[in-house]
This record gives structure tokens, sequence and C-alpha cells, in this order.
């Protein structure tokens, strides 16, 4: 396959071009703002024949006889078009403002944006740059309309949580599809953590060019089985034809929790203990007091002693990171390159936390012949990621938080203190390690070819490999690793991902009012991932920490799974006269993944647009610069359902030596993708010349063949089947608006956006809701948005005698305090009503301020961590201080319970522990000063920024927790991760991060 | 130009390439497909170990099926001191019928039962008959005896002289292999018809592996399922049967040997475990919630959180070694009084010892007035004479008293007093608090189950 187009590709290249000599044309580029240096100046018609400005505006450039036109292109400037008339052409350059222009990128080409009729939100580097954002997709939040993101947790490099246009499926993964120049990348996690791994945190943020996002059936169903949660195409920053410059930027600040809990100090813990002790008479008169009871429950005399410490703070400190990058491009007409590097060290906030990234890259494209370009990028990286355990893990800093301020950190050796109540986590920081290594290369190459002026023929190679080494020492005093003398865990993952795109692409303006565009082509994708790992218990000391040392090899195992896809696709796009916009387009998506019944399946697409300010009757109009309507429908698809679910399987086991099978999965031959139908209209409008513009999009999506793991009775041997059974929809709104209110010498421009999504299941296994129950409250139920909060409905405290109470049945009239006779019902919903972001960007001689700012409202948070820490003093865990207002004979209205050791006093699931989640952030600001061009000239640099820069810099929240912006993953599987949204289980809180840095431009 | 007519037609014969749909063609790695799994004698032979190894899960008796008996009726006998709610409620009876270890081992068990179901109807593959009846024997026993553990959980107690009409569990004898073999609609049978069918499967057990010591493991269950039906004659000649046949006897030097040396004398029947496949050393296994020492490099070894209660450590008399050798005090995660049965975690966990067919042949014998194969005092004395204490003349409290401490912590205390309709705490044996609600999970998606009382 591969020699056939190589073949086909090299016997196009040998044709060769020869100029005529003729005259030599000179002259200048200015702007508003002085000289031009850098500017491309070539003959239309003739890329090649093409020189640049220098440093003082000044080109020179020989031309043929016959040539008409000059094009002097030039980035952020109007490209402008002069008719060769003498030997002198001066020429300035307008900035370019009309972002309405702009090119989109889309699946699998660009387009104009004003010819889009599908949906699609678009970030450029100019919204992240200065930014200390760890990943880049980040960015997104906020920014993009429809694009909801939950960072979920603040510790570093962990995935984000997006969704685009609400949540789509049950049991497979809602997380776009992330495409990078064209390749679909891995984004699946592969360390052993619950919380998974952030799949983009191998490319620097700064290497990013832009960011778009497919929202509609008409932009993402060219991606098929695929495209159902939304696609990101990230396009990466390529060489630039223009004097080679070179970027070298440098950042550096700090970092601190944005919120920390507030828990009972020493006294305090030793009063509301007591009371709880005291309920029960010290357990009936076993003990005369509570320091006796202390002692005999944990071993220690610390009821007695003077310690007060704050655990909280113990978890926690000052984080600092760092950022070194440089970017060197350049090139001409023939050959551009892009070549980068970065390192960035982030010390987080929680101890023990840090976060590495080394990496570099390469890009480089290269015309060979006036038909043929080809080109390619490789991008190397190194993470490495000193981990913190999962959040429902004792070893998580976090749930330090619930040991007892009167025991002290270190014990009187100054060893750090080993009989707490509950395990001191600090020792798996000083007697253990945990680092996680990803090693990942991106690679793509593509060959262009025009086979007619009209015609060409593109083939793309995309590599992505991902190599990660998880490096886990426990030392014989931590809890996991000192039961068996030590343990030491060396876990190897890999994923090798190959993928071909390859294209026809036809354009054409017939008449000049029918432009005419097709695309057909094939698409081939095929993923491993390999894993192993080894772990090694019972060490000589805790000087060994590798498995070489180890007595008992205790477990060992190593696994590999595959699939692939095979796609054909095809598009038309056709617009008559500027003004009607007409699109198809439609792929068949092969997969390994689906049942052997169900192997092919197929997602088309049709859009329209019409735009209405080019019709006569308003063409004239002076403050209309654009009105566009447009609707799209299609379908799309979910292939995320696991290599092998539709099969019956086995799995070899080990039983104490010897070997054996078990059954572990019953399949459903049958399984196929998920389906949504999609339906979405907009408006786009701009005024006044673009000074204020926006869009109003409504849409539909219904998802139906939902992948559910359909529980089973038990009885049957297995719990659940995935089949395709269930029906949901998302309804929702998105409007956004760009103003420019000051376009003078004093610059402020204004973006605002909102966007409302509406879940709601229709159909699931015999409508049977999926309650997994235990300590968690997310349910999925028909006619019930996904994942809300089911369970008992507290009913406060009984003034009588402490007693809680909850709520008889969702009338809510009658209370019991009989917790198991109180009906389930509905408690609240984590999914927002809406979201958004609203920015200002300010901008006057050389100074720049951007303040961006991002809400969520309505969504309810389930602190699951509540049931030990805001429970009256059940147990020993320290609690939250608002549980010192507990029910006595003498405060007998308050809604919290009497103490009763033990007893479970209202510590049992509810909503007790529900609050509202809403929150507003001042997401980042951004304050830069250019130091004058005549000044940095003067040691020859072309420019030079400092700037301070704030994340999160603060929030306006109800929620009383840590922070809003949680998402504790379930730590079950993909479904439960799904469902279980808006808990909060000891999860550490975002960071709020201050950075101060330069880019100088050589 | 030339070319490009040929590009074309290149290009479209490229989408049309047909061994593409070999691309789509990919079998699993680690895993073997159903069609495959069980053709052969090896296959087979392969299978019904997988049901071992349900069996050896902490879901089974490589924890709960042990555990939970003994903290469940914790009263006066059991401290729990960990921080897993799902047990803390087990220990205080208030259970909510969602609780994650009345789910897995409800769950696993069943699994078990249709690992057992799946070689059961695969043994037409097997064709030496020997072979044939063995691998019969061991997937018959495995099946009676999950249907027994779960009949005595989750059912309210068997009477020996009520109908015994109660709601037991689903009795499942087919396989589920395909998704057309999947059923939703499984309602209770009855206590009487779940223990009748547990007979049935171990007798028909105990034929099939008459060639084999594997006949005594299958006895040693039946004797225990008569024993808790009050069938004190049937017990009882099969406890005789075991001490008097089977290779398996007391080891009279140590007390502690049937639970560190694997595969002891006195193990009729073991869930083996070693350094690869063990219940767990962290969050799971006997060994992680009833060890508190530090091994030789310092580490705790355990999570401490199953504590012999004074009381019960207090009322052994004088000089009992049951006492002196088998409990310690605890040096790790937690001081306190510790049971050393379940010490280490790749230690074999013997389910079935020698010892219990001793007390059960006291038991009966005494109930019956009956001398068959030795004397109630000759039994219990034997016991008593390894545990370093002189001789008693028996009475019925005496000999459950020895029972006790015989098999203290070994998973008989809740079925036990609910045998002999002793009240737990101020629970009355048949207090529906004792008995396991049916897990949500599973009246959620199977109408025709009911619930237990009180959930």
């Amino acid at each position: 396959m591969k020699k056939l187009l190589l073949s086909m590709i090299l016997s196009l290249c040998v044709i060769s071009f020869a100029f005529a000599q003729g005259k030599v044309i000179t002259g200048k580029v200015t702007s508003t703002s002085g000289p031009l240096p850098g500017v491309s100046v070539f003959v239309k018609g003739s890329p090649a024949n093409g020189t640049q400005s220098d440093a003082s505006g000044a080109f020179k450039l020989t031309v043929t006889d016959n040539a008409k036109i000059l094009v002097f292109s030039f980035i952020g400037y109007k490209s402008k078009e002069v008719p060769i008339t003498g030997q002198a052409i001066n020429v300035s350059l307008e900035e370019d403002n009309n972002t309405l222009s702009d090119v989109v990128v889309v699946g699998y080409g660009t387009q104009n944006k004003r010819d889009v009729t599908g949906s699609i939100a678009k970030v450029t580097a100019e919204d992240f740059k200065d930014r200390p954002v760890p990943t880049v997709e980040g960015v997104l939040q906020g920014k993009a309309p429809g694009v909801f993101i939950n960072s979920g947790s603040g510790k570093l490099g962990q995935a984000l949580q997006i969704r685009v246009r609400g949540i789509s499926s049950i049991s497979a993964s809602n997380q776009p599809l992330f495409v990078i120049d064209g390749v679909p990348i891995v984004s699946e996690a592969l360390g052993t953590y619950t919380e998974a791994d952030n799949p983009l945190a191998a490319i620097s943020p700064d290497d990013i060019e832009s960011m778009e996002v497919l929202k509609d059936a008409a932009s993402a169903a060219i991606y098929g089985a695929r495209g159902s949660n939304g696609v990101v195409l990230i396009t990466t920053k390529k060489g630039k034809q223009g004097r080679t410059n070179i970027d070298i930027g440098y950042y550096a600040g700090f970092s601190d929790p944005t919120k920390k809990g507030n828990f009972l100090d020493a006294d305090q813990y030793r009063q509301l203990l007591d009371a709880s002790f005291k309920y029960n008479n010290y357990d009936n008169g076993d003990y005369a007091n509570a320091a006796e009871m202390w002692k005999d429950y944990t071993g220690t005399d610390d009821w007695t002693s003077n310690n007060n410490t704050n655990w909280v703070n113990e978890a926690f400190r000052r984080g600092h990171t760092q950022q070194y990058s440089i970017n060197i491009n350049g090139g001409d007409a023939k050959t551009r390159f892009m070549l980068s590097g970065n390192y960035n060290n982030n010390d987080g906030i929680i101890v023990s936390n840090r976060y590495v990234r080394t990496g570099g890259r390469l890009s480089l494209d290269h015309s060979v012949s006036k038909i043929l370009d080809v080109g390619g990028s490789i991008n190397i990286s190194k993470v490495d990621n000193y981990r913190i355990p999962t959040d429902n893990a004792f070893s998580n800093p976090l749930q330090l938080n619930a040991l007892p301020p009167i025991q002290p950190v270190r014990d009187a050796s100054g060893q750090l203190n080993g009989s707490t109540v509950y395990y001191n986590s600090l020792i798996d920081y000083d007697n253990g390690k945990n680092l996680s290594t990803t090693y990942r290369t991106f690679a793509n190459a593509y060959a262009s070819l025009k086979i007619t002026p009209d015609l060409v023929f593109r083939s793309e190679y995309g590599f992505d490999f991902n190599n990660l080494e998880e490096e886990q020492f426990l030392g014989s005093k931590t809890q996991d690793g000192g039961s068996t003398g030590g343990s030491s865990t060396d876990y190897m993952a890999k994923s090798i991902n190959f993928n071909t795109n390859n294209t026809l692409n036809y354009t054409k303006t017939f008449n000049e009012k029918h432009n005419l565009n097709v695309m057909a082509g094939f698409a081939f994708q095929d993923t491993k991932f390999r894993y192993s790992s080894v772990t090694g218990t019972t060490l000589p000391s805790d000087s060994f920490t590798k498995i070489a040392s180890a007595a008992v090899i205790s477990a060992g195992e190593s696994s590999e799974t595959r699939h692939t896809f095979v796609s054909y696709l095809a598009r038309v796009n056709y617009k008559y006269e500027d003004k009607y916009l007409l699109s198809a387009s439609i792929r068949t998506d092969g997969s390994s993944r689906f049942g052997v019944n169900n192997r092919y399946g197929t997602f088309p697409a049709v859009s329209a647009g019409w735009i209405i300010n080019q019709e006569d009757f308003l063409k004239s109009s002076s403050w209309l610069s654009l009105l566009k309507l447009r609707g799209s429908y299609g379908l799309t698809g979910n292939a995320e359902i696991g290599d092998f679910a539709s099969r019956n399987l086995y799995r070899g086991v080990n039983y104490a030596g010897v070997g054996g099978t078990r059954p572990s999965q019953l399949g459903d031959p049958n399984l196929s993708w998920e389906n949504t139908t999609n339906y979405n209209v907009g408006l786009d409008f701009g005024l006044f010349s673009d000074r204020i513009s926006g869009t109003v999009e409504y849409y539909k999506k219904k998802t139906t063949d939902l992948l559910l793991n359909a529980p089973i009775a038990a009885t049957n041997g297995f719990s659940s089947i995935t089949q395709n059974i269930g029906d949901m929809q998302n309804r929702g709104f998105e409007f956004s608006l760009n103003t420019r209110n000051f376009v003078g010498e004093f610059k402020w421009s204004t973006s605002f956006n909102i966007s409302l999504n509406r879940n709601k299941v229709l159909r699931l296994v015999n409508d049977q809701p999926i309650y997994p129950g235990g300590r968690f409250l997310g349910r999925v139920a028909v006619g019930e948005p996904l994942g809300y909060f089911y369970g008992k409905a507290y009913a406060g405290v009984d003034p009588a005698n402490g007693d809680a109470l909850y709520y008889v049945d969702a009338s809510r009239t009658t209370t019991t305090n009989d917790y198991t006779a109180a009906q389930n019902q509905k408690l609240g919903d984590p999914n927002p009503k809406f979201f958004g972001g609203f920015g200002n960007h300010f901008s006057f001689k050389n100074f720049d301020l951007d303040v961006q700012a991002q809400f969520v409202s309505g969504n309810d948070i389930y602190n699951m961590a509540g049931v030990f820490q805001s429970a009256n003093g059940d147990y020993f865990d320290n609690q939250t201080i608002d549980q010192l207002n507990y029910w006595t004979p003498t405060n007998r209205n308050t809604p919290i319970p009497q103490p009763r050791f033990g007893e479970g006093n209202g510590t049992s699931p509810s909503s007790r522990w529900i609050q509202d989640g809403s929150y507003l952030r001042i997401k980042s600001v951004v304050f830069s000063y250019n130091i004058p061009k005549t000044f940095a000239n003067k040691y020859k640099l072309q420019n030079v920024k400092i700037f301070a820069s704030a994340l999160n810099l603060f929030t306006i929240t109800g929620y009383k927790g840590y922070d809003p912006e949680v998402n504790t993953p379930s730590g079950g599987n993909l479904q439960s991760d799904n469902i279980q949204l808006g808990h909060d289980f000891y999860t550490p809180p975002q960071a709020r991060t201050i950075t101060f840095g330069v880019n100088i431009g050589l | 130009m030339k070319n490009y007519k040929n590009i074309l037609a290149g290009f479209f014969l490229l989408l049309s390439i047909s061994s593409c749909k070999k691309q789509l063609e990919i079998d699993p790695k680690q895993n073997i497909d159903a069609n495959v799994a069980l053709n052969t004698t090896a296959d087979v032979q392969n299978a019904l170990i997988g049901a071992y190894t349900f069996m050896a899960t902490g879901d089974l008796y490589g924890n709960n099926l042990v555990f939970i008996p003994d903290l469940y009726a914790s009263d006066n006998y059991l401290t729990w001191r960990g921080t897993f709610t799902t047990y803390r409620n087990i220990s205080s009876k208030s259970i909510v019928s969602d609780n994650a270890d009345v789910r897995r081992t409800w769950v696993t068990a069943y699994s078990t039962i249709n690992t057992a179901n799946i070689v059961l109807s695969a043994l037409n593959v097997v064709s030496d008959a020997n072979t044939k009846s063995v691998i019969e024997g061991k997937a018959l026993f495995i099946r009676g005896i999950m249907h027994f553990e779960l009949v005595r959980l989750y059912a309210l107690p068997y009477d020996a002289s009520g109908a015994n009409a109660n709601l037991g569990v689903p009795i499942i004898t087919k396989a589920v292999k395909t998704i057309d073999n999947v059923t939703n609609s499984v309602a209770r049978n009855t206590v009487a018809e779940v223990y009748t069918a547990v007979e049935n499967d171990l007798k028909s057990a105990i034929t099939k592996l008459s060639a084999v010591d594997d006949q005594y493991a299958a006895k040693a269950f039946l004797a225990r399922v008569y024993l808790q039906e009050g069938k004190y004659a049937l017990a009882r000649d099969i406890a005789n049967d075991i001490i008097t046949n089977s290779p398996y006897h007391l080891i009279t030097n140590s007390l502690e040997a049937p639970f560190r040396t694997k595969n002891s004398n006195e193990g009729i029947f073991e869930i083996k475990q070693n350094e690869q496949s063990n219940a767990g050393t962290s969050n799971d296994g006997l060994a992680t919630f009833y060890a508190s020492y530090q091994n030789a490099t310092g580490g705790n070894v355990g999570r401490a959180d199953a504590l012999v209660n004074t009381n019960f450590y207090n009322s052994f008399e004088a000089g009992d070694k049951r006492q002196t050798e088998m409990i310690y005090d605890g040096t790790g995660a937690r001081t306190g009084l510790f049971t050393k049965k379940w010490y280490s975690f790749y230690d074999n966990i013997p389910v079935c010892r020698i010892t219990e067919q001793y007390l059960i042949r006291a038991e009966c014998n005494f109930r019956l007035g009956t001398v068959v194969g030795a004397t109630p005092a000759s039994d219990i004395n034997t016991l008593r004479a390894r545990a370093g204490l002189s001789d008693v003349v028996p009475t019925l409290g005496i000999i459950l008293n020895e029972r006790e401490k015989e098999l203290d912590y070994e998973g008989f205390r809740l079925h036990d007093y609910k045998r002999t309709k002793r009240s737990i705490g101020t629970y009355a044996y048949d207090d529906p608090k004792l008995v396991f609600p049916i897990p949500d999970r599973e009246i959620n998606v199977n109408k025709a189950l009911k619930q237990n009382p009180g959930y």
C-alpha cells in the first residue's frame, strides 16, 4: 500500500521549473507603527519567486517580465496584492482584526470561517500565551461555548473531564476524540491510578497554534464512530516564511491551595469526642473517662497530651513552578521549519506531588515543486510525575485531615508518628517513592500533491508512541509495604498507535458563482497497548528499593490488547454566490471492537447555511457585517466500548501454583457503537464592522443504542453484560458575544459566553435504574438527568432527643429516625444548569491586561467524605468545625445530631452532605508590558515582554468543601465514573498560581 | 499530468482493498474465547480450578465466609476496631441492603456456582471415566457448599422442628455460557429446598469422589450440614467415618501447626494461598484484619481491626493453650489481644479441620445417648488433652463450650448460635437482623426475588 503511494508520488516529482530573467523591484513595507521586517513578498501565482523585507522593512526582488502582481503577506496583517507598475513599490499593511474571515481547521481539511455550516469552537495561542497552564485543553474552560470542563482535582498531571455538549454515554468514554495534526491520538490512560493521566500532558502549550472543537454532526460526523463526544483538533505551530525568529520565554512563580478545610483543634476535638463517648457512658461503664476509653481504643496516651496538630496543613505546602522555553522558526518559500524546546518544573501544593516536563519539537515543511509539498513533525517529551495515591486511599495526603489533632506528627524520638488512628500518610513520602514517567513521541509526515490545479491528493502518516513507567517503592514503615517487609513495583505500559489518512480534494469555482469542494478519503488506524508489571516484597532493608533485591516476587504479569479502525469518508461543500452554503459528509467505520454481527457503521451528515447579509436587500446595510443562519443534521457514533466487549471470554487464573481458567465476561455478538442523532441550528452575526459579533445556537442530540453494562441477576454467574440498550438526549443552547468596546489607543474588548445543557435519560435496560449505591448517590433513571443524586433525604435533628431524622418519603411531610425506613428519593443534580465565561482584554500603549472569568451554576456536590468528617463525632475522625454545633439538651435546634460514639446517628449516606456547587472563578489574569521596540532594538532584540500572571486568582462559591471544581473518580469502571458525578472524597483542591515571566524575541 | 488517471485509479483501488477486512479480525491476548475454553479434559479441569480461585477470594473463604460469622456474632467475642463501615455495620447489626460485603459475597458465590455448573455441563468432553467422576464430584461439592453458605447467611435459620418454608436462596443448577442462557427471574427457593439440594449435591459428590481423598471434604461439609439441620445421627455417622477412615488426624504436638503448615494432617479442606495467590495483604484477607505484629524489618503486619474480646479471652480455663498459645498481645497496628489462627497472608486457610469432626461426633453421640466410634468424653478429652487441660465429664454445655474454644474465629459462631437457638447479644437467634439482606442490586434486576424481613 505504502509502496504504491510512494511510487505515485515520486513519479510526479520530476517536474521542474525555470524562470526567465526579468526586472528588479525594490520598496519598503510599513504599518501604522513603523517599518515591518519579515514580510514575505512574492509574485502572485509563484510563491517560490519571493523574498522578505529586512529590519528596515526594505525588500528587493527580481521578477519575470510577465509578473503582474506582488503579494505582501505577514502574520497578523491583512495580505495585500499590488499590481507591478514600476520599479519601486511602497506598501503599508493593515492589521488584521477581522476574526470572521479566519481559517478554521475542520476534519481532513480547512475551511473559511465564513463558509462553515457546522458548529465549531476555536481557541488560539493568543488565548493561552503567558499563562502557566499545565496542559492545553484546560484553556477551553470558560472559552468554548458548549464545552464543559472540570479539572476534577488539584493533583498535577491529571486528566480533565471534558464534556462537549453534555454527556452522551453511560458506560463508554465521554471524553472527546483528540486529533493532533490529523492524527487521532491515544487518550486512554495507561496508568494504574484511578485518576487518569492527562493524555495531553506530553505537549507543551507553547507548541500549539490552535484548537478547534467540533461540536455538531456537520463537523464531527466525518470522524464517524468516534465523533459523538465531539472532536478536539489540535494544530501545532509550523515554521513560517520570513526571517528566523528566536523566542525565549521564562516564567516562575508559586502556588497555594484555593482553599483549605477548617477542622477542630485539640480542645474542640476533645470536647466533641467526650460528648460522643459519654452518650454511651464510656462503653456502658467499661471505662471511667474519655482518656481511658481513648487509650484502650487507640493504644495511645494522646488524650492527655498537649498536642495540637493541624493535620490539614501537613498535607499542603507552597508550590513552586518554573518554565523555560525556546522557539526558533523561519524559512523561505521552499522550506519552513520550527524548532522548540521546553522545560517545566512544578512542585505541587500537595506534599510530594511534583511534575516535570521536558520536551522538544521539530516541524519541517518543504515545497519540492510547484505541485508537491512534503513535511512532517516530531514531538518528543518526558514527563516525570511524582504522584500521590488515589483519593480513596488512606495514603492520600488529603485524608490526613481525618487524624485527631491530639495526635502528634512525630513521636518523641522524632520519627513520623506511626500510632495514629488512621495511617499517617506522611510516612509514605518519607519511606517510599512514587514516580510515573511518561515518554511520548508524536510524529507525522505528509505529502500533498496537486494532480491538477483543482485536485489535490494528500497522504498522511502518524505515529503516537506512549511509554509509561510507574515506579513505586513502599518501605518497611509504610502501611501497605510494611506488612510484607517492603514492597517494590515496576509497571510498564506502552501504547503504539499508527494512523494513515489518504484524501483527494477537488476544489473548483464554476462561473464565478458556484464554489465546489469535494473530498474523499480512506483512513486506517491500528492501536496496540502492552502492559507488564512486577512486584517484589521482603526487601533486606529500606536502602534496597529495586525488585532485584526482593526475596519474594509476589506478582508479575504482562498483557496486551489492540483494536483497529478501517474508515472510508467523503464530503461535499457547495457555495453559491457567497450566499448559500450546502454541505454533506459520510463516513463508514469498521472496527475490530464491534461484534461480528455489526462490524461496519455508516455516519452521514448534511448541513446548510444562508449568509443573509449578502442578499440584495441587506447588502447595502452599513451596520450589518454578517448575518448567517445555518443548520445541520447527522449521525455520529461512540466506539469507546472496550476492545473485546462483544465476546464471551475466559481468563487464566492461578490457584496457589496451579493454573486454571474461569469465565470473565459474557458478551453480546450484536454489540456495536452508540448512535447519536444531532440537530443544530445557529445564527452568526456581526454588527458595525464586527465591533459586535456573536453566535446563538440550539442543538438537540439523541443517543440511541447506549452501551450499557446491563446489570443481570448475579445468580447467572455474571453481574452484567455490555449491550446496546438505552436512549438519552441532550438539548442545549449556546450564546457567545464578542465586542470591541474601544478600538483607539486604549483598546478594550470583551467576550462572553454561556451554555445550557439539559440531559435526560430516555430508556434503560427494562427501564431499570442503575444505582450502585454504597457510598455513592449517583443514579441513572429514565426521565432524569444522568447521575442525579438519589438516596435518603436528611430531615435534620429531632429537637426532643438529638436523633438524626430522615424523610419517610418524597412528599417530605413525615420524618423517621430509622434510616432503613426512609424511602430513597431524588436529592439533587450534579449537572450544572448553565456555565460559561466572561473575558476582558485591555491594552494601552505597551500595556496589556487580560482577565478571564469562568462560572458554573446550579450543580449540586455531594461531599462523600462528610460521612466521616462531618458526622457529629461518630468515630475518631477529626470533624469539620461546624460539627461543634451538635445537639445537646440545651442546644436543641440544630442540624447536627447528638454525638453518639460508633452508633451512626445520622452518618449514613444521605442528602445531609449535598451542597450547591455553583462557583464563579477568576480563572486567569495576565498583565504584560512590552518594552518599547526602539529600546529593545538597541540591544539587538526584536521584542521584550514582561508579564505577571495568575491562575485561579479567586473563587466565589457557597460550597463548604475544599474546592467546588471537583470530581472524585469512583474507582470502579468507566460506567461508575460516568455516573458518580459531583462527588467529593478527600480530593485535593486546585492551585492558585501566581507567576512572573519574560519573553524575549531575538 | 498523464499519471492523473493512474493516481485516481490507484486511489480507488486502495479504497476497495478487501484485505482490510482481515485488519478487523483481532483476538484477545490474555483471554480466550469461550468457544475454545472447554474442548478438552484439560480445559474442563482448568475451569474447575477457576471455581476454586473464586472461593479463595476475600468475597468467600479468603475472608468473608470465615470472618463474617464471627464478626456478625461479635458480642463478647470479637471487637471490631476497623474503619471499614461495611464490617462495622455487620458487627453492630445495622446492615443496609447495599452493604458492599453483603453484595460481593452473594455475587461471587453465584459466580462460583455458575463455574461449577459450566464444568458439569462440559463433562462430555472428558473421556476417561475416573477423571470424569472426580471432576464431576468436585464440581458438585463446590456447588453444594456454596448454596449452603448462602442459605446460612441470607435466610432465616433452619429449624430442625419446623417446615423451613421460609425463603432461602435461589438454587442454580443450569450453566450460563452465553447471553441466551441469561435469566433475570429466578425466585428464592425455600430453606428446606436449599438444604435438600445441598445434601443431594454433597451426597452425589461423595459417590463420585469415592476413589480420592476429596471425598472427605464433601463428607466434612455434609456432616456440618446435617448438624445444622439437627440430623444428629447422620452427622455423627459421617463424622465417625471421617475420623475412622480418612487419612486426616489430629496433630497432637502443636495447636498452631494446622494454620501454619500447608495441607497439614488436620486439614480436610483447605483454601490454598501463596505469595502470588492470596486474598489480600492490605485491604482484604483474614490476616489483614486479624493480625497485629511487626515483621523482621519492623513493618506492621495486618490492620489489627479484629481483636479478641477480653471477656472471651477471660472465659478460657486457666492453662488452656488455646488461650495462651493461640492468642497473643498485638504489637503491630494496634495493641490488644489477637488470634494467632490468621497470622500470615500466605498461609492456607483450613476450612474443615478434623477437630470439628470430633466435636460433631461428641455432640451428636451425647444428644442421642450413643457411643458410635467413641464416647463423648473420649472425644472431648482428646481435644482438651491437646490443649493442656485435664479430663472432664461432658455435658452439652461443656461440649458446646469446648467447640467454641476449639473453633474460635474459624467462622462457626453465628451458625452455632443459631443452630442451638442461643441469643447473640440482645438479638434472639432468629432475629431478622441476624440475616443478611438480599443485595439491593439483585432485588433491582430480579423482580422475582423477595427481600428479607427487616430490610
